[in-house]
């Protein structure tokens, strides 16, 4: 991630738009050769300082004609992010320091050339305290300051696969740097639920949730204090939800961002804006059951109905609840299916106490037989619906449950 | 979701949640408090610094309110060793008493207000939470409570996280994890508190419950006007003591010489030519738009390749500035002229300081120095070790340093703060009579404007024996 200095957005003011920097084909096409060589010089400066070697990046980033400082910084953050520098060496210097000024003290003043009452020549003083230490002056002065991060010499770089993924880790990492200052974000989704409320899980932020009736879902996001007074607070949080959501498919935020006038802008972004996702897409299932249930129900579908991979997103007095599965009734009734395989105690507990809030809806519940002890609480309005299985799901009596649901 | 149990007041992540009200009883009960009904959570939520107020307004209506907000606890000292007071520290004391604990001390540098915060402490004895500007005076401030409270503080910070009923930490750290800390101290003790105000760092202030808030400061006005915040964020001025009542009394008596410096002709040739181009440029520009700022090219400068190599040129300049070769030569003089007293050099860059590090082979206080180097060198100075320190910025604030006679300032930027602390340091009281302030700045340079500028602040203008800028121009003051 960048940090707040490295951010670089231009704002239209007009339509009252922040517009995070970004490099596209082809109209930044000439970044690709400056780029493969800034992957080239981090490559070839394994041993070479810190402050070297972002010099030499700058030289190279120069030469575009239209890379800004913010941009030159930018860019040797996302390398050096990469990087791993050598730390040892600094780790002596502060002991050579003390060494140095300790055996100079009782000579101050070092003087130009002696002369009168003062005597320390400080050439000849510095000859002496390398005699001392037994190593050449050249290398203790190398060496004095080497803790200072400027002097930190490369030790290794993990490099990015080719220069258009790091163009392309340019153009998110400005996008969460424009974030960090958002005090609000408001997201819109209408797939990908179950990744998308995950990743607003892990920001912890807190969310307003309101079903459009479409199928879509607008989140309001920020935290505690975003309900009080417009702060920054929650940005870098928000921020870090991006990757995430860049995975998923069909969504659409706006955030509120504040110029340093105090005048709010908007950022906008969605899943069409070709930004590409630093992650992986999430894992379609949390565990091989539910994989179980997809292959057996495609190999032999059950007459009738549909089963929906993407399920549905319930929500109760802002609780929301995803189950696993959603299968659907020609005629058009639709029953959820949770189903409840090894978790923690602690995980079964939470799930049994959001299965009762939304105990109203329709759903068919698949229980491990080793939790009959934890599930005997529910409910009866749901736990009529339980299905025990053992080792295999048992698709014939998942097909007669089904049916019981839709008689009248 | 509101759950229907009995009236209760929580502490979530910075604020106060509160359930059980109806909400014309909440605007009854809580005169004056902002209740935000929160939908996500479907109660009422406002900022932990109303706690104080609201747990009075509690306590008025109704005893059956659940209250778990305070999770700080009382502290038993064992070993005291706080000096006896001086008379501007038991006015100050008898003000923040008289005011419930809760106001700003506003005390010239080196008049003791640690020593006050730290009585006041030990009065109120519940936990505390000591707020630092940076790391350097976070570690000075667990020096201090270590030495005169007896207490091992914990660390939040710098990379740890050790929380004890007594801490210490940053504004950085304090902000951050204030929403989790909110809870846990009664009283917050805020350093140089005119840095509360700052759009990010009043968190630190507004997500505590504490309901005992001291801020420390010598001088809480700030450019931005926000300083009006502090009322709010921690109390009113409670006690005030003048640089110019505390002078000659509590401080040492000080003299201001300014030694201007040429560059060397390599460096003047390099510097003309950046002028040049810089004021070509910006003459260029004026003539198209006579709008033009310097803002303007700042912003520019991201965008536009000439206005970048505008700001590159400029930065050369201060460079140049910064670190003339003739300032070294300046140095070594002084050094000569004050053999045998404790010196101080502050300079304009870690660049510079380096540079001044190396050659004089003197130690240097920079941000990569370690917590034990800190400590070995302060204390080096302190018992004569070492006869100068050279410091960057890292000392322009609060940093504890032992007594000095001489300081020199070279290069550097004005502002009524800096000067005020940089002086502060060699005004403190020494054993060794008259301080000396040497500025060596750039004759012929926007340096020289920066000294004028700060020779105008109120600081040196408290000064008694403030020596005449025309006066002293060139001229070494033996």
């Amino acid at each position: 991630m960048l940090r707040s200095e490295e951010s670089l957005v231009e704002y239209d003011f007009r339509r009252g738009q922040v517009l995070p920097d970004r490099l596209t084909r082809p109209a930044h096409d000439h970044y690709l050769g400056a780029v493969d060589s800034l992957l080239e010089l981090y490559r070839n400066s394994i041993g070479v300082t810190r402050q070297h070697i972002h010099q030499r990046a700058e030289q190279i980033l120069d030469q575009l004609g239209d890379c800004s400082s913010r941009r030159v910084a930018a860019f040797v953050k996302l390398l050096d992010d990469v990087s791993k520098y050598d730390l040892d060496a600094g780790r002596q210097a502060a002991k050579l320091r003390q060494q140095v000024f300790q055996a100079a003290a009782s000579k101050h003043p070092l003087v130009t050339s002696a002369s009168g009452i003062f005597t320390s020549d400080h050439w000849a003083v510095k000859q002496e305290i390398a005699r001392q230490l037994n190593m050449p002056w050249s290398e203790i002065e190398r060496k004095l300051f080497a803790d200072v991060i400027e002097f930190h010499t490369l030790k290794s770089f993990e490099g990015y696969e080719n220069a258009a993924a790091l163009l392309a880790r340019y153009n998110v990492a400005q996008v969460q740097a424009c974030l960090y200052r958002a005090t609000k974000m408001v997201l819109w989704a209408s797939s990908d639920l179950k990744t998308i409320v995950r990743a607003i899980k892990l920001s912890r932020l807190m969310h307003l949730i309101r079903p459009l009736g479409d199928g879509r879902f607008q989140f309001v996001l920020g935290g505690p204090a975003s309900q009080l007074r417009t702060t920054r607070r929650y940005g870098v949080a928000m921020a870090k939800m991006i990757p995430m959501l860049l995975s998923c498919r069909s969504w659409r935020l706006m955030a509120t961002i504040t110029t340093r006038s105090g005048r709010p802008m908007q950022l906008q972004l969605s899943s069409d804006d070709g930004l590409r996702s630093p992650v992986q897409p999430a894992e379609e299932f949390d565990s091989e059951i539910e994989a179980e249930l997809i292959t057996k129900w495609n190999d032999k579908p059950i007459p009738g109905w549909t089963i929906h991979r993407e399920s549905e997103l319930l929500v109760e007095h802002q609780r929301v609840y995803l189950p696993d599965f959603l299968v659907e009734h020609e005629s058009g009734k639709r029953i959820h299916i949770e189903i409840l395989g090894f978790w923690t105690p602690e995980y079964i507990q939470a799930k049994l106490r959001t299965l009762e809030m939304f105990q109203d809806e329709p759903i068919l519940i698949i229980a491990s037989k080793k939790l009959a002890q934890d599930l005997k609480t529910l409910p009866d309005q749901l736990s009529k619906n339980i299905i025990w299985y053992k080792t295999r799901l048992p698709m014939d009596e998942i097909a007669i449950r089904l049916e019981q649901f839709i008689k009248p | 979701m509101s759950e229907q149990v009995g009236p209760s007041l929580k502490f979530d992540q910075g604020t106060l949640l509160l359930s059980g009200f109806a909400p014309t009883a909440v605007e009854r009960i809580f005169p004056g408090v902002p209740w935000q009904l929160d939908s996500r959570v479907g109660l009422f939520r406002t900022d932990a610094r109303w706690y104080s107020d609201v747990s009075t307004q509690l306590h008025r209506v109704a005893g059956q309110v659940e209250n778990d907000v305070q999770r700080w606890q009382k502290v038993a000292w064992s070993k005291i060793c706080l000096p006896e007071l001086r008379k501007q520290q038991s006015e100050a004391l008898d003000a923040l008493n008289a005011n419930d604990y809760r106001g700003l001390v506003v005390m010239p540098t080196g008049t003791g207000k640690t020593v006050v915060a730290l009585e006041a402490a030990r009065r109120v004895a519940i936990s505390t939470l000591f707020v630092a500007p940076i790391r350097d005076l976070m570690y000075q401030w667990h020096r201090r409570i270590q030495e005169l409270l007896g207490y091992d503080a914990g660390i939040i910070g710098d990379n740890t996280f050790n929380v004890r009923a007594i801490s210490v930490t940053t504004y950085d750290s304090a902000t951050i994890h204030m929403h989790s800390l909110g809870n846990r101290f009664g009283l917050l003790v805020f350093d140089e508190c005119h840095h509360l105000p700052g759009d990010f760092y009043r968190d630190a202030a507004l997500m505590s419950a504490a309901p005992y808030r001291i801020g420390l400061t010598a001088t809480p006005e700030r450019a931005d006007g926000k300083h009006q915040l502090l009322s709010q964020l921690i109390g009113k001025t409670v006690y005030e003591l003048k640089l110019s009542e505390a002078t000659g009394s509590l401080l040492a008596d000080y003299r201001v010489v300014r030694i201007p410096v040429s560059l060397s002709p390599v460096e003047q040739a390099r510097y003309d030519q950046l002028s040049e181009q810089i004021r070509t440029y910006v003459y260029d520009r004026r003539q198209a738009d006579s709008q033009f700022t310097w803002e303007k090219l700042c912003q520019e400068s991201n965008l536009d390749a000439a206005a970048r190599a505008v700001m590159k040129a400029f930065r050369q300049k201060i460079a140049i500035e910064n670190r003339a070769e003739e300032k070294l030569r300046v140095l070594e003089d002084l050094f000569r002229l004050h053999v045998g007293e404790p010196t101080l050099v502050f300079v304009g860059s870690n660049a510079m300081a380096r540079e001044v590090s190396l050659r004089f082979l003197i130690p240097t206080l920079l941000s990569h120095c370690g917590k034990k180097e800190r400590v070995e060198i302060l204390s080096g100075f302190e018992n004569g070790t070492y006869p100068v320190l050279v410091a960057n910025q890292i000392l322009d604030e609060g940093v504890d340093l032992p007594e000095a006679k001489i300081a020199i300032v070279v290069g550097g930027s004005s502002s009524t703060r800096q000067a005020k602390q940089r002086l502060g340091r060699i005004l403190r009281k020494s054993t060794y009579g008259g301080a000396v302030l040497y500025e060596v700045v750039l004759s012929e340079t926007g340096e020289n404007n920066r000294s004028r500028a700060r020779r105008r602040s109120d600081a040196f203008r408290g000064s008694q024996r403030y020596s005449d800028p025309q006066a002293d121009s060139g001229s070494e003051e033996g």
